[in-house]
């Protein structure tokens, strides 16, 4: 793990921005106080956290900073916006997903059916995207809430969610519209006031922009019905109890603003992606872009290998110094080919060879291109030990379907 | 800032514990990515945080889990344990003097048919273990007592209560978040879930543990789902370089101990003589013996304790009226209802400053503290 590591693993968790960890250090040190204490020292780490909600606030074009609240990280955020919103509307029993959102949301929505409500995911096309009018028909008259997930963790494929929730709101107004923008938030920039207004809850996380690990932010459009989920204590407003992580806090604020500043590169790594896209596409053979078709984020490319295993690239990789994942960090060790890629009928050939590159704003075109120039010797012997590979035609063996046993369970 | 004396509330990091974090923080750890160097470096520094805090409590490293805060654990083992247990029953025993991050779920939990006993103390802040386990009935399935409580210092009968409930019946969870690092924890072993914070122990805010002892083979059934991550005990990306932060803050915290006890407790009694002398009329809540020495809480005569506050406020004294997670900074002190509950009025109970005295606090910081208030009482007369 030395300097020269290649890091193109950004959608698992970034480097902290150098800003944000000197803006962190004091809340380490001498300002140290607990925001709620009441002599006057403490009033700096209580500003100190109004300036960070304000940043967010701005980042994400909310109305109001009090609509912004923090938490320890999407995954309670996301826990904390459906129990929340049940809670509250005790007489909707009925959620609407997607096959593909982030196991913090997945998970829940196992949790509630356990629980006696009923939940419709919808499902995805080849390309991964969602069809409206499955959506409109999947909201019943006691749907509580939508979550759909803005941009998806292992392909980068970005859900129109402005079409979405209007099309929500639409059929029912008091059905609640939440995003997982986990993945999206200071890596494309989004305004909940005028671009976004019928999202009710967005969630994100602090440490895939730049900031630090144990800080997420819930933005609770204001009106909304929902109800806090971890309580015992006054802090934020009392919707979530708990002393705040206060340079967690600092350190998302910064990572907020520094975002802001770097939506101009989001061409830049537009490029660069497709790039490295064009460049693998070409040097090697019976591989795709999972989502290719569909908007995607400027900074991932899912590809798929056919008849190699993820985890063996992986590894290679790893001996050439390149850290990238397979699928998402969350359910990387486990054998199964992800639940997106089988949601969007990836053959299981093919999905279990993925591989999931992800820059950021620091990722140099040198980084990529050594990703470029070692991928296609990797893959090649790779499939020379594959038993459905032919070597003599460097293709699939011509058997390979019947060989192939292997199926989605 | 001339004297912290506001412990309690948070502590300073310790700077070997800032030191290592700060290592921590410069890589791009996710300790869940398990194929490239850097997720592999941050899994090995959480499982040696884990061994460190599992130590501390005599527990085994599965048995830790982490959560983002104390408050989080608490959640997790009331409503965990409640939601998990419920078809064995649907009563609770808890005390009236719980940390609010335990008394509101408990209250939340009414809504859903449970049923809770909260057990008064005596005028000194305890709690007999007779009337917890006289609380108890065949449909209980938790009893929930604090170590020591954080408004007066009172260290609660947890071992006798363990001893009484025996191995079987309602499992026993202990939020000992004011006794780590204060007091021995041999007290703890028969506890089925402790809840440990480490913003008090000079780690830390962003990191805290539920300890969940394996041999009763329960877990709470989780709160907060998604990644997997703890075992699917509480999942999200752990907050590596505070978690590492903690680890480290819970071992020197164990090896400090004897030492800081000592220094402490001598400390402690000379402002507790300096605020009588002061103010006679003044005491000191809790009784010598069953309280920590590191919390003082003094309810003071001849001076209101909002006037007092505000003036160590000012001379750059921190110490608090009640706790910090029962008011805001900015709002009005409500009079703290542990207060009440041993039998202070409302008048005595707004009268009772709090201090929390710690690793750093010097006998300058006392003596500042006895200088305001000396000097308050020579403006006032």
């Amino acid at each position: 793990m030395d300097n020269k590591s290649v890091y193109l693993d950004n959608n698992a968790t970034t480097a902290l921005a150098q800003e944000v960890l000197e803006a962190m250090l004091p809340y380490l040190r001498e300002q140290f106080y607990n925001p709620s204490s009441s002599y006057p020292e403490a009033k700096g780490p209580r500003d100190a956290i109004e300036a960070a909600r304000e940043s967010v606030a701005r980042l994400l074009g909310a109305g109001a900073k009090s609509e912004i609240l923090f938490t320890s990280g999407a995954t309670e955020a996301n826990n904390a916006a459906l129990w929340g919103v049940l809670r509250a509307n005790p007489d909707r029993r009925h959620i609407v997903t997607t096959q593909v959102e982030h196991p913090a949301v997945l998970e829940v929505t196992k949790e509630l059916e356990r629980n006696g409500y009923r939940v419709t995911r919808l499902g995805v096309d080849r390309d991964g995207t969602l069809d409206k009018v499955e959506l409109l028909q999947a909201i019943e008259k006691d749907t509580a809430i939508v979550s759909i997930m803005h941009g998806n963790n292992e392909t980068g494929v970005i859900f129109p969610i402005a079409e979405l929730s209007r099309i929500v709101k639409a059929v029912d107004s008091k059905v609640v519209f939440h995003t997982d923008a986990t993945q999206t938030v200071g890596k494309i920039p989004l305004n909940l006031t005028k671009g976004l207004p019928d999202v009710d809850i967005l969630t994100l996380s602090a440490h895939k922009l730049h900031g630090p690990k144990g800080t997420g932010a819930m933005f609770v459009r204001r009106g909304v019905r929902w109800r806090p989920w971890l309580i015992g204590g006054h802090q934020e407003r009392s919707r979530r109890a708990g002393t705040e992580n206060v340079a967690g806090i600092v350190g998302l604020g910064v990572a907020a603003r520094l975002a802001m500043h770097n939506f101009v590169q989001e061409t830049r790594l537009k490029l660069l992606r497709d790039k490295l896209e064009a460049a693998i596409l070409e040097a090697i053979p019976n591989v795709f872009v999972n989502g290719q078709n569909a908007e995607r984020l400027p900074n991932t490319t899912s590809f798929a290998f056919e008849y190699v295993e993820g985890e063996s690239i992986l590894l290679a990789l790893s001996d050439a110094g390149i850290c990238a994942s397979s699928g998402s960090a969350c359910t990387s060790g486990s054998l199964d080919p992800s639940h997106v890629l089988k949601a969007m009928h990836i053959p299981f050939s093919a999905a279990h060879g993925s591989l999931r590159i992800s820059t950021s704003r620091y990722t140099t075109e040198a980084e990529v291109q050594r990703l470029i120039d070692v991928l296609p010797g990797i893959i090649s012997s790779l499939r020379r030990i594959s038993p459905y590979w032919d070597n003599e035609t460097n293709a699939p063996r011509a058997d390979v379907d019947v060989f192939v046993q292997e199926k989605y369970r | 800032m001339s004297a912290y004396l506001d412990n309690i509330s948070t502590t300073p990091i310790d700077p070997m514990v800032r030191d290592l974090m700060f290592q921590v923080m410069a890589k791009p750890h996710n300790p869940h990515v398990s194929y490239h160097p850097f997720g592999a470096k941050g899994a090995e520094i959480i499982e040696v945080a884990r061994g460190q805090v599992a130590a501390a409590v005599g527990a085994k490293a599965g048995e830790v889990f982490w959560t983002p805060s104390a408050t989080a654990a608490n959640n997790l083992a009331v409503q965990g344990i409640a939601f998990g247990r419920q078809k064995k029953g649907r009563h609770i025993v808890t005390t009236a003097i719980e940390h609010p991050s335990v008394l509101e779920p408990c209250r939340s939990l009414k809504a859903a048919g449970f049923e809770v006993d909260y057990v008064a103390p005596d005028r000194f802040g305890v709690v007999s273990a007779e009337s917890v386990l006289n609380a108890v009935r065949d449909d209980t399935i938790l009893v929930s007592v604090m170590a020591v409580n954080n408004v007066i210092g009172s260290i609660q009968p947890v071992q006798e209560i363990a001893a009484g409930l025996g191995k079987k019946g309602p499992l026993l969870h202990c939020d000992a978040v004011q006794a780590a690092g204060k007091i021995p924890l041999d007290f703890l072993a028969d506890v089925d879930l402790i809840t440990l914070s480490s913003h008090k122990v000079y780690g830390p805010l962003g990191a805290a543990a539920l300890v969940v002892r394996s041999k009763r083979g329960i877990l709470p059934r989780p709160i907060v789902v998604g990644g997997g991550q703890e075992e699917g005990i509480w999942a999200g990306t752990v907050n590596v370089p505070a978690v590492a932060g903690f680890g480290l803050a819970m071992e020197l915290a164990s090896a400090n101990l004897e030492g800081e006890s000592s220094k402490i407790s001598a400390l402690a009694s000379e402002l507790e003589r300096g605020i009588k002398e002061a103010l006679p009329g003044s005491f000191r809540n809790g009784r010598a013996g069953t309280r920590v020495d590191h919390i003082v809480s003094m309810t003071v005569q001849g001076v209101s304790g909002e006037t007092l506050i505000a003036a160590l406020g000012r001379a750059g004294v921190a110490a608090s009226v009640g706790s910090a997670c029962s008011g805001t900074g900015s709002g009005p002190a409500q009079p703290s209802y542990a207060l009440l509950a041993i039998g202070l009025t409302r008048q005595q109970a707004r009268s009772t400053l709090r201090f929390g005295l710690g690793r750093f606090t010097t006998l300058d910081d006392i003596n500042a503290a006895l200088h305001v208030i000396n000097n308050l009482l020579f403006i006032s007369k």
